[in-house]
């Protein structure tokens, strides 16, 4: 596994975290 | 319905392209050669069965117990572009022969409006798991069957006299469209 | 100014571009679903671009793709929690085509090779261009599809809860020529986008001539 690799994959669920996130306020906001 | 009924009606009466319109990117621009319209529909078929399988098996056993439906579309995607990926990796390096057939198409399909449009069908029909299968497989090769069809038809158009205004995309969506006309005509 | 001109007729993503037809073809049956569908794109264009070119100079390369749809799926997911709460028939009727807007090819086509290359202003405004020649485009087929299918103008059905008024015109009534039925099944959303595809190829080439 190069750097380059566990970069990228952190970036992604990084993303993946924050974009849940947002999703799960707005949720909790419109229900 | 019985799982027969299901099959040829995710197939043929309500095929995914010609009644849903999912899938249509690359039905218009692989349909060109009948071996890259073949190509396609199979790596369709595949990925599309894999990721219903994983996709739907999430969302009943985590996304439900747990109230977060919301995040299905995110998690999809997640899982449909993971698919893709590992296909990728598992033909390039055990299928060397496959993917000279498929090796160009996979990537395309990440963002593929077939495979996350079934998938989401899956979920919003509420299907068994074995429903589910059947509906998966039904849809892709039903997609494979109208690409491959459409891919030789217009082969043979190119050698007719079309005017200039049709070429090319026009003439490709009425044939589509005389497709959809016979598909629903003839299985509805 | 030249911007948005240039997304609505050179780089039209319906007639030109030909990108993203999946909800094209399919919402179109009522003039309303068009319209709906264009804005909704619309707004998830402008939120992404607008995004992404702020964040174009912190994102990996090798990562664009993948952060981009999660970005535009995000966008997406709150669209749809925002209509399912406000305009629940209008979600019903846009049916599974509006998380399909996170695979678009016109959305993510556009976040890769424009707003991530763009200053913010360029991006905003390319995103309002592509934004209004899809939705002008959909309402076209729509507005067609529509007449001619089910001899109906739908300009406010779904999202009467919303405003509180119900638009639905009748075009000719008392006549045996429409409605056309065709038009409202898939078989007559691909025979008018070939069509209208075929006439403004026409156009085009009548310019191309007399220039």
């Amino acid at each position: 596994m190069t750097k380059k690799r566990i970069i990228s994959i952190l970036v992604i669920t990084l993303t993946a975290l924050i974009c849940s996130t947002i999703v799960y306020v707005l949720y909790n906001m419109t229900n | 319905m019985t799982l027969f009924q299901l099959f040829i009606t995710s197939m043929l009466t309500e095929n995914i392209i010609l009644t849903k319109f999912l899938g249509i990117c690359p039905f218009i621009g692989t349909s060109k050669r009948e071996t890259s319209a073949l190509g396609m529909g199979v790596s369709v078929t595949i990925v599309m069965v894999l990721s219903s399988i994983i996709t739907y098996l999430i969302y009943n056993y985590v996304l439900i117990p747990t109230n977060t439906t919301y995040l299905r579309t995110l998690l999809f995607i997640l899982v449909i572009s993971s698919m893709v990926q590992m296909s990728e990796v598992i033909i390039k390096n055990h299928f060397p022969k496959l993917n000279q057939l498929l090796g160009l198409y996979l990537p395309l399909i990440a963002t593929n409006c077939a495979i996350l449009g079934t998938t989401l069908l899956n979920v919003n029909n509420d299907y068994t798991f074995i429903q589910m299968l059947v509906f998966t497989l039904g849809s892709g090769l039903g997609f494979t069957l109208i690409i491959y069809i459409f891919s030789t038809i217009r082969e043979r158009m190119e050698f007719a006299r079309i005017p200039k205004c049709f070429r090319g995309a026009p003439i490709a969506l009425i044939t589509a469209s005389i497709m959809a006309l016979v598909f629903s005509r003839y299985f509805g | 100014m030249k911007t948005i001109k240039n997304g609505i007729f050179n780089e039209n993503p319906t007639f030109i571009l030909m990108l993203g037809l999946c909800p094209t073809l399919a919402v179109t049956t009522t003039f309303e679903g068009a319209y709906i569908m264009g804005l909704c794109v619309l707004i998830v264009l402008l939120i992404t671009n607008f995004i992404v070119s702020i964040i174009k100079n912190i994102v990996p390369d090798n990562v664009r793709t993948p952060v981009y749809i999660l970005l535009i799926t995000t966008s997406v997911t709150a669209l749809e929690l925002i209509l399912k709460k406000y305009v629940p028939a209008l979600h019903e009727t846009l049916g599974i085509y509006l998380p399909l807007i996170a695979v678009n090819c016109i959305v993510l086509g556009r976040a890769l090779s424009v707003a991530s290359v763009s200053s913010v202003k360029k991006s905003v405004l390319d995103a309002i261009g592509i934004g209004l020649g899809f939705a002008l485009s959909l309402m076209l087929i729509g507005l067609v599809r529509e007449v001619l299918g089910s001899n109906m103008i739908t300009v406010m059905d779904g999202i009467s809860s919303f405003t509180g008024y119900r638009a639905v015109y009748q075009v000719l009534p008392n006549t045996k020529i429409l409605p056309i039925t065709v038009f409202r099944e898939p078989a007559g959303a691909f025979l008018t986008l070939g069509l209208l595809l075929a006439f403004f190829n026409f156009l085009k080439d009548r310019r191309s001539d007399v220039k």
